[in-house]
Parts: C-alpha cells; sequence; structure tokens
C-alpha cells in the first residue's frame, strides 16, 4: 500500500516539475496551477512552523514559569495588525523589538568581522617572497584592494575626474575580472540545480538504470 | 515585407527555445551515457575532509543545514557526503537550521544516511537534531551565548536537559567547529560574525558557487578553515567513497560548460563578422 | 499625541533594544564575572530569545497575505484567475490542516503525520525545486544572446568568464590541467581583492545603516508615513 502512495508521489512530482519547466517555452494554464499549489503549499507548510516554532520558544516557556514570555507572545500577536486599517501601528511595537535587536546583534560584530579582520589580513600580506608568482600576486591584491575601495568613493567627486579617475579606472578592471569569474560560477550553480530535477525524472520517474 | 535573416544572422540570434532544448540534450546525454572522464579531487575538497579527519574524538559539531526544499537537489548530495564523514567518525554532533524548511531538508538526508544502520549511532547520545531555530543571526548569536535557555527541546520535544549528550554543553565555547550548508549570503556571513569573531570557533562553509568569491575575502583572512561549493559534491564522494548524485552531475557538467563555452565563443564570432558586414 | 503612541515609542523601543545590544557587546565578557555583567548578560540573552520568538511569528505572514488577496479574488470571481486562487486556498488549507495534526515538532498529534509527510516531499519539495532549477534556462539563454564583447571591459569579463568555465569543467582539469593555476591565480589575488574592496564599503554601509536605525532616521520598518 505504501509503495502505492510513494509510486503516486513520484508521478505527482515529476508532472509538477515538468508543467514548471513548461513556462521556459510559454505561460500556460499547467504552469499557473503548479506556481499556484506551489504557493499554497509552501505558504501552508511555513505557517505549521511557524505554529511549531511559537509553541515551543513560547506558549512551553510561559507553562513552565517564564511569564515574561507573555509580552512578546502578545506582541506577536499585535504583529498581524498590520492588516487593519486603523489599528496597523500596533504592529510597530513588536517589530522595533525584532529590528532593534537584529541589526544591533550584527552590526557590533560586523566592524570586527568585515571590517577590521579584512584589513588586517590585508596589511598582513608580504609583498616580496621567494616565489615571483606570489609576489606579483601579493602587489596585485594590495593594489586592487585599494583601487576597489577608491571605486565606491562617491562623496568626492573630484576623485572621479582627471588623473585621479585612472584609479578609480583600475579598480572597475579588476571588478570586471572578479565579475566574469562569477558569472561561470553562477552558471556552475543553475546548472547543479537542474542537473538535480533531471536525475529525478530519469532515474526516478522514467526508472532508467543509474 | 521583413527582410530575410540570414543563416548567420540567425544562429547569432538563435531563439531561446532552440538554445534550450540544446542545453537540456547536453545535460541529459551523460546522465544516461555517462562519458567516464576521471574525477579530479581539488585542494579544498580535501581541506574540508582533513579538517573532519582531524577533529579529536568526541569533539562536538554543530551542523547547521542552512537550506531550503528548493536548492535540495543541488546542495543534498554535498550535505550527505558531509554527514557520512562526521558520522563515521566519534563525535558529537548537533544538527539544526535557521531556515523554516530546513526540518524537510534534515529528513531528507538522514532517509538516505541512516545513521542508526550504517554507523551504529543512536539519537540523543552521538546525535541530536534541535529543529528549526527563527530568528536568523539573531538565533545564532543565541545558541552561540546559551544554548539550553535558546532551545529549550529538541524536534522530536525531548527537553533538552534529558538529552545525555547535551548535559553541559552552554554554547559556541564548547564546539570544536561549526559546519554550514547554505545559499544565502546572510547566513554564511551571520556564522563568522556570531560565533567566529566572538568565541573564535573554527568554520566550515559550504555555499552556492556563485556566492563562493563573497566568501573568499573570509577564507583568505582565516575566518574560515574551508570554504566550499555544492559543486564539489561530486569530488567529495569520490573522496570517501560513498558515490551518490553529485558524482552522476560531474560528467554533465563536462559536457555542459564546454558546448556552452563554444556556443558564446561562436556568438560572439558571429557577432564581430556581422558588425564587420554593416549588420550590427 | 497619536504621534506620540504609533511612531515615536516604537522608535525609542528600538533605540533602547540596540543600546542594550551595544552595551552588552562591549561591558559583557565571554565569560561575566561581576554581577552587573551577569545581569547584562542575562537580559541580553533574553532580549536576543524574545526578537526570535517576535520572528517567528511573522513566518505567518504569507498566510494572511495570500488569504487576503486570494480570498478577494475568489469572492469577486475575477476572470481567468477565480479558480486558480479557490484551488490555492484549498491546498494551503490542506496542508495547514496535515500540519498541525501531523507535524512532529507542533506535537499536538501524529493522526496525519504520513499525509503530511507525503504532501511537503512529492508536492512541496519538487515545486521548489524545479522553481529554482528553470533558472537554469535563463542564464543559458542570456549567456547566448546577450553576453558580447561590445567594449573592452566586457571582453575582458567574458574572456575571464570562458577561461573558469573550461576551469570548471571536470574534463578540462584532468585534460588540460595547466588552466587550474592559471584561473587559481586570478581567484586568489584578484577576484579575493575586488570582493575584499566590495566586502568592506558593504560593512562601512551597514554599520551606518544599522547606526542610523538606531537612532530613528531611518524608519522603513514603521511602514506608513503616519
Amino acid at each position: 500500500m505504501a509503495d502505492i502512495w510513494i509510486e503516486l508521489g513520484i508521478w505527482v512530482a515529476a508532472l509538477y516539475t515538468i508543467f514548471i519547466f513548461s513556462f521556459a517555452y510559454r505561460d500556460n494554464p499547467l504552469f499557473k496551477f503548479a506556481e499556484h499549489t506551489f504557493l499554497g503549499v509552501a505558504v501552508g507548510y511555513n505557517f505549521v512552523r511557524a505554529l511549531s516554532a511559537i509553541r515551543k520558544y513560547g506558549l512551553d516557556r510561559l507553562a513552565g514559569g517564564e511569564v515574561l514570555y507573555i509580552i512578546p507572545i502578545i506582541l506577536g500577536i499585535l504583529l498581524y495588525f498590520r492588516y487593519h486599517k486603523t489599528l496597523y501601528w500596533l504592529y510597530r511595537y513588536g517589530m522595533s523589538i525584532i529590528v532593534g535587536v537584529g541589526i544591533s546583534a550584527a552590526f557590533v560584530r560586523l566592524i570586527d568581522a568585515q571590517f577590521l579582520r579584512q584589513i588586517k589580513a590585508t596589511a598582513a600580506l608580504k609583498l616580496v617572497t621567494a616565489d615571483p608568482a606570489t609576489t606579483l600576486g601579493n602587489i596585485v591584491f594590495l593594489v586592487a584592494v585599494v583601487t576597489t575601495l577608491y571605486y565606491f568613493i562617491f562623496t568626492f567627486p573630484v576623485l572621479h575626474t582627471g588623473g585621479a579617475k585612472k584609479v578609480a579606472d583600475a579598480g572597475r578592471w579588476f571588478m570586471m575580472i572578479a565579475f566574469g569569474y562569477s558569472f561561470a560560477k553562477t552558471v556552475i550553480a543553475r546548472y547543479s540545480l537542474i542537473l538535480g530535477r533531471l536525475t529525478f525524472l530519469l532515474y526516478d520517474w522514467l526508472k532508467i538504470p543509474r | 515585407m521583413a527582410e530575410k535573416k540570414s543563416i548567420i544572422e540567425w544562429i547569432e540570434a538563435m531563439p531561446r527555445e532552440v538554445i534550450y532544448t540544446i542545453m537540456l540534450i547536453v545535460l541529459i546525454i551523460p546522465l544516461i551515457r555517462p562519458l567516464g572522464i576521471p574525477v579530479p579531487v581539488s585542494a579544498r575538497i580535501k581541506e574540508w575532509h582533513e579538517f573532519i579527519q582531524n577533529l579529536p574524538e568526541g569533539s562536538y559539531v554543530l551542523v547547521s543545514i542552512d537550506y531550503g526544499a528548493g536548492t535540495i537537489p543541488t546542495f543534498e548530495p554535498f550535505m550527505l557526503a558531509t554527514m557520512h564523514d562526521l558520522f563515521s567518525r566519534p563525535l558529537k554532533i548537533v544538527i539544526m537550521t535557521t531556515y523554516a524548511d530546513g526540518p524537510i531538508c534534515y529528513k531528507s538526508v538522514m532517509d538516505k544516511l541512516k545513521p542508526e544502520e550504517t554507523y551504529g549511532k543512536k539519537y540523543g547520545e552521538d546525535y541530536v537534531f534541535l529543529g528549526y531555530i527563527p530568528g536568523g543571526e539573531t538565533a545564532m548569536k543565541a545558541i552561540g551565548e546559551n544554548l539550553p535557555k535558546a532551545v529549550p527541546m529538541d524536534f522530536y520535544r525531548t527537553p533538552i536537559d534529558q538529552i545525555p549528550m547535551l548535559k553541559g554543553i552552554t554554547g559556541a565555547k564548547d564546539f570544536a567547529v561549526v559546519v554550514t550548508v547554505t545559499p544565502s549570503g546572510d547566513v554564511s556571513e551571520g556564522w563568522i560574525r556570531q560565533w567566529v569573531t566572538p568565541y573564535g570557533t573554527p568554520y566550515l562553509c559550504c555555499v552556492l558557487a556563485m556566492m563562493e568569491p563573497t566568501m573568499m575575502p573570509y577564507y583568505q583572512a582565516g575566518q574560515c578553515k574551508a570554504l566550499c561549493t555544492d559543486a564539489h559534491a561530486g569530488e567529495y564522494e569520490f573522496l570517501i567513497g560513498k558515490p551518490g548524485e553529485g558524482i552522476k552531475k560531474l560528467d554533465a557538467f563536462s559536457l555542459s560548460l564546454t558546448v556552452l563555452a563554444i556556443l558564446i565563443i561562436i556568438a560572439n564570432i558571429l557577432y564581430f563578422v556581422l558588425k564587420a558586414g554593416g549588420k550590427k | 499625541m497619536a504621534l506620540v503612541y504609533r511612531r515615536h515609542i516604537p522608535i525609542l523601543i528600538t533605540f533602547i533594544m540596540g543600546i542594550m545590544m551595544i552595551v552588552q557587546f562591549f561591558l559583557v565578557p565571554p565569560k561575566p564575572v561581576e554581577p552587573y555583567q551577569k545581569a547584562l548578560a542575562e537580559v541580553g540573552e533574553a532580549l536576543t530569545n524574545w526578537a526570535n520568538l517576535l520572528a517567528a511569528f511573522t513566518i505567518g505572514f504569507g498566510l494572511v497575505n495570500l488569504f487576503f488577496i486570494h480570498g478577494r479574488h475568489v469572492t469577486r470571481r475575477t476572470p481567468g484567475q477565480w479558480y486558480y486562487s479557490a484551488w490555492l486556498l484549498f491546498v494551503m488549507f490542506i496542508m495547514v490542516i496535515f500540519g498541525i495534526f501531523g507535524d512532529e515538532e507542533l506535537g499536538i498529534s501524529t493522526a496525519t503525520t504520513y499525509q503530511f509527510e507525503w504532501m511537503y516531499k512529492w508536492i512541496y519539495t519538487p515545486l521548489s525545486g524545479t522553481m529554482y532549477a528553470s533558472l537554469a534556462f535563463y542564464i543559458t539563454s542570456a549567456s547566448y544572446r546577450a553576453f558580447r564583447a561590445r567594449t573592452l571591459e566586457a571582453g575582458v569579463l567574458l574572456i575571464v568568464g570562458l577561461l573558469v568555465l573550461f576551469k570548471l569543467a571536470p574534463v578540462w582539469q584532468v585534460y588540460l590541467p595547466q588552466v587550474i593555476p592559471l584561473v587559481n591565480w586570478i581567484y586568489k589575488y584578484i577576484v579575493t581583492s575586488s570582493y575584499r574592496g566590495i566586502l568592506i564599503g558593504a560593512g562601512i554601509g551597514a554599520v551606518l545603516l544599522g547606526i542610523r536605525t538606531i537612532i530613528g532616521l531611518e524608519t522603513g520598518y514603521l511602514g506608513r508615513r503616519e
């Protein structure tokens, strides 16, 4: 009995996969049907996950004696007032806590992680080494970091005029090379995604031997 | 009356339906008829594997399955290979997710891994799944500071203080490494901000291939001990001797990327030919 | 007066939360010793856990939003759309019911666990994966039809892109291994450095945005102006 449900599942999954892929050729009712199914199940699943998180991290704590958790639970319910015509402002109280805690938790650490340690790692480069390729590489590295940073200084327009513009241009050239690399990586990432679906269609649905 | 296109103009501006069909054929052929190309193993995947193999016995490892159902086709082979690597060693593995559909991904990996049958591991003693922890970066901060307070029970609703392997575990200081597989830059950088920077916890990060350049500065600065991408799955499976879906993709990568590169070259040559002929 | 409790108090709450986190960062060491450090650490942990719980509530916004939008289509019988909307609401309802009575983490019941798992394994996962996978079509089409070396800079981008495409193909790593050190040198010294410059610049921007949000100059999260 379970096998029938698995086989049915494989067919349902395969048909939905083909319906979604059909959009690449043109929009059609089968794609719209699959798209609306996806939205429905995705939102339904996420709602269940929200309920389980609220129970686990809120209601269970309240039941366990941590009475202060009544405050975030009430604020969480008030978040849904954003859909109300006149009482929409009630959601701002909960949102303020999320934003205040979230933003400051991130940026206090960011100064060290994304700023100081990056500068330290750049400053620690040895510009003269035994290997010529490494020496050239380290010099290019330092020049690229500085010129890329220079490119993004827009506060003083004079830095992008005349002879000084050449520094910004150098930064742009280095970024072009970096974006060429990113393009190729994007292609392989996308192909990896589609290959996952194609292996399902071929091996699980059409039962082609692996 | 519309001017009839020459064959060169048609190829240079090939209809997208033709391009899609060529792409599908080139991707499907190696899946049906493998090309038999040897598997190259890069230094990066060796670094990842060696780090795991050199972890002291009994070390606590935090594995964060930070991808959703949409990226299961691309990340699951790598996640599965990582789990094989971790479970083959005497380690204590704490698994969690900051994605709402992370539990789906956990179940999908564990259904294939079967740790009890394959490695004789026991839930609660060798590994535990904490479930979805909402909040993103604030979740990482919370469990790093005080895990028992941040997560009152595991996914199966067992209170944390009743799970044998979590007795005495307070937070990031008790973990030997944090491993994440994620398509999100916020998540991959979030672990560096909330675990690596304050506690110095070693960090292994697997990202989507296109996110790799954004993580490279962290890797070069030593904030990330090993950096891999989803495309390394096949090499990893080959390295640890557990062939799976990743290896099957390698031949398809070889053919599809080569054909795409050749097509782009042809398109550019034709573009310049047409430009020289005054048609562009 | 209305403005005080509608805007000013929420902005003040953001400021207080932000300051608490910053104070915790500067005054609380990894192992708190002094009583005030322990108190600050506890307050910080509590606020972080509150924020995480509130984040869980926000996940339900999607359902409420879709319910209103598609409910309107169904009640108004929007031509060409209402039956898709009806199907969406039906599937959403079924998923929620199966989830409430089947999700192990929610823990209410296991009566529909199989049905819930079946739906997310054979409907949600394939649909979600295929949505992402479709992007492969567009990148292939865009690469072929739009990627032209119209300028010198575009030419450099193209050449580097093609070199890296060849290096990523396992066949060339095996049969033309000379491509590996060349591409490795490019990513180690040029790609990493360029992205480091971008990262530092983005970091400065993020810090400034954080400070502006905490002091109340950025109020986008409040929604409407009034």
